[in-house]
């Protein structure tokens, strides 16, 4: 996608229809019904209020940030909403932190199996927050939203929402009844490798070793918007 | 409060409006054989070892080689005779007791041209036994279509309907009048040379809707509106049905009819071929472009020579119009209160310390967030994005201004196009 034409000081709104939502449409069965919205701000980098302050760094984001056209792919269109948080005075936002079995490696992101032995792997996605004794009300997510390359793995005793064109499975998981020091929610699902051919690492298998598919999973916080991606690194001989 | 705020059903609205597109066709689209794809569905036998005739029902015209993937058809032409019109009683031997007319084999595809008109009658007037007249629903016996020139507007083109008073079609009048010796008298030009190959190069006329759009005529096949022409708009030489985008003209009036023509035509012969207006040494003139023309020769015959030589072939403009397309369109008001969205998630908002950038260290207790809104998504209920909206620049977000983004979705046919080559 190319960018928008920000020449004019008209703002101008370039709107498409996603795939999922031509698909919902094709359906006619009332499917297609816009319930809500939600704001993005996916090209804009807020280091440039740090280096620049409040005054000049604003400008320089409304002046110097070209945006993307919009994309049809769910996906990918709007990786970062805003927040409607009552509280006006927060300081902090809390984040995602990954844990799990031996297989999880959360200092990296990353989550290790194999097709053969370790097909499963149990992930923990916990809100933490620096420097704060605890998380507002407001931004305790109560849902997490998951997606996962279908093509690869699934979530075990759990039904997806809905697979996309590109097969991605996005599964809509509710919070562990249990909660950390600072309030923050969690949620806890087991990854498993689905079968896989040697023609698919063939395919998908990475460039420096093609016994090894590289896939993402992302996981969102509902409520406090907060995003986590996983690199799932599939081995072919575990 | 969350990342999602829903959407009440008093700020989805729905309008409709109107979208023009101007049209421009090339005269050498039109003339340009590489540019009009035939099909050749009707054939005949041969007569000895003569290998009959083949021909279209009619040409698509498209703005390139139409071998070309990015080829777009533009319009269908052909042409079709009134069965109770001069041209056909004239050449008719009788009726089988079928009710099939029956034609001398001199003829050729006079039951094509016939059903080709009645078609078009049956879709535009609402009965195949109907002629058209121009104008419109006139009783004089002159004023009705006996050999007729359809044009149909693919709707890639003609969109959901062709706006009144902008259809122009610049048209040649008389076929080329260039023999081999033009210091030869005049009779000898037309005939043996081939005027039916050659481009027109005088007599042009332009055939216009003028008047149309402040007399709104309308009849079974939508509305209509009354082909004149531009020299002389009192006379009326053929209509355009607008709703379904086909313009029916005249050949006896937008044509030299009683012209002389000469030049070889597909025919039921051992060759399969004969010549229109006899050999080149003979001093009595045969041929008329109607009606012997148009009874003797194939439709492709007919279409080729039209299409070939009457509308030039330099790159000046053939026909022109502007479309119409309708569009439905649903307004949703996303309205961000000044309490809303002041946050975000993208991972720039926060340092490594979780802490908010846009606040000054020190001044936590003046500052409060802002953020900056560059995409609008639109969900359902189960959290899928349906649509999604790309300002072209950022817009501040702050607990001191509210915001209010209009997000148009349109349904029709998205594909914007402009015709130029």
């Amino acid at each position: 996608m190319g960018f928008l034409d920000h020449s004019s000081n008209n703002i101008i709104l370039d709107a498409v229809l996603t795939d999922v939502g031509r698909q919902f449409l094709a359906r006619n069965d009332g499917s297609f019904s816009i319930h809500k919205f939600a704001l993005g701000d996916d090209e804009v980098n807020y280091g440039i209020i740090s280096k620049y302050g409040r005054t000049v760094g604003r400008e320089k984001i409304e002046k110097n940030t070209p945006i993307f056209e919009a994309l049809t792919n769910q996906q990918h269109s709007q990786k970062y909403k805003l927040i409607s948080v009552s509280n006006p005075n927060l300081l902090r936002l809390p984040t995602l932190t990954l844990s799990g079995d031996a297989n999880v490696d959360g200092l990296n992101n990353t989550v290790t199996l194999g097709r053969n032995q370790t097909k499963t792997s149990t992930i923990t996605v916990e809100q933490t927050i620096k420097n704060e004794t605890t998380i507002d009300v407001e931004l305790r997510d109560q849902t997490f939203v998951v997606e996962v390359p279908n093509l690869f793995v699934q979530i075990l005793r759990q039904t997806p929402d809905n697979i996309d064109g590109q097969q991605r499975a996005t599964y809509i998981l509710t919070r562990s009844a249990s909660e950390n020091s600072f309030g923050g929610s969690n949620v806890q699902f087991t990854i498993s490798v689905k079968s896989l051919t040697d023609s698919l690492f063939t395919v998908y298998g990475t460039t420096a070793n093609k016994a090894k598919i590289k896939a993402f999973v992302k996981i969102t916080g509902v409520q406090s918007g907060a995003v986590k991606d996983i690199a799932v690194i599939i081995d072919k001989n575990l | 409060m969350a990342i999602f705020k829903e959407v009440s059903t008093s700020d989805i609205k729905t309008t409709r409006s109107f979208l023009s597109q101007l049209i421009d066709v090339l005269q050498e689209d039109v003339s340009a054989s590489v540019s009009r794809r035939k099909y050749q569905v009707f054939v005949t036998g041969g007569i000895g070892l003569g290998p009959g005739v083949t021909s279209s029902l009619f040409q698509t015209i498209f703005d390139q080689d139409f071998t070309l993937q990015t080829a777009n058809p533009i319009f269908d032409m052909t042409v079709g005779l009134f069965s109770g019109g001069a041209t056909v009683l004239s050449s008719q031997t009788g009726t089988d007791a079928a009710g099939k007319e029956l034609f001398p084999s001199s003829s050729l595809m006079m039951r094509e041209k016939i059903d080709n008109y009645r078609q078009f009658a049956s879709a535009l007037l609402g009965d195949s036994t109907l002629s058209f007249s121009s104008a419109l629903d006139s009783s004089d016996t002159a004023d009705k279509m006996d050999v007729a020139l359809f044009i149909a507007f693919k709707r890639l083109f003609a969109r959901d309907s062709i706006k009144r008073e902008t259809m122009a079609i610049k048209f040649y009048q008389s076929a080329s009048i260039i023999g081999p010796n033009p210091s030869a008298p005049a009779e000898t030009w037309y005939r043996g040379v081939g005027n039916l190959d050659s481009t027109s190069v005088s007599g042009s006329a332009i055939y216009t809707d003028i008047g149309a759009a402040t007399n709104k005529l309308s009849t079974f096949g939508g509305q209509v509106g009354n082909i004149v022409d531009s020299a002389n708009t009192s006379r009326n030489v053929g209509l355009m049905f607008y709703d379904r985008g086909i313009l029916v003209l005249d050949l006896t009036k937008i044509t030299s009819s009683s012209q002389y023509m000469s030049g070889n035509i597909d025919a039921m012969t051992s060759t399969g071929r004969t010549t229109l207006g006899g050999a080149r040494t003979e001093t009595v003139f045969k041929s008329k472009l109607i009606p012997d023309f148009l009874v003797s020769a194939s439709i492709d015959n007919i279409v080729d020579h039209i299409a070939a030589t009457r509308f030039q072939s330099g790159s000046q403009t053939a026909i022109t119009f502007q479309n119409t397309t309708n569009i439905n369109s649903t307004l949703i008001f996303c309205r961000a209160a000044a309490d809303e969205f002041n946050y975000s998630a993208n991972p720039t908002f926060i340092d490594s310390d979780d802490r908010i950038v846009v606040i000054d260290v020190g001044q936590e207790d003046t500052q409060q967030s802002f953020t900056f809104v560059t995409s609008v998504g639109m969900y359902d209920a189960n959290d899928n994005l349906l649509a999604v909206a790309k300002l072209s620049r950022p817009v501040e977000k702050s607990p001191e201004r509210d915001l209010t983004l209009r997000v148009r979705l349109d349904f029709a046919k998205k594909r914007s196009f402009r015709y130029t080559k």
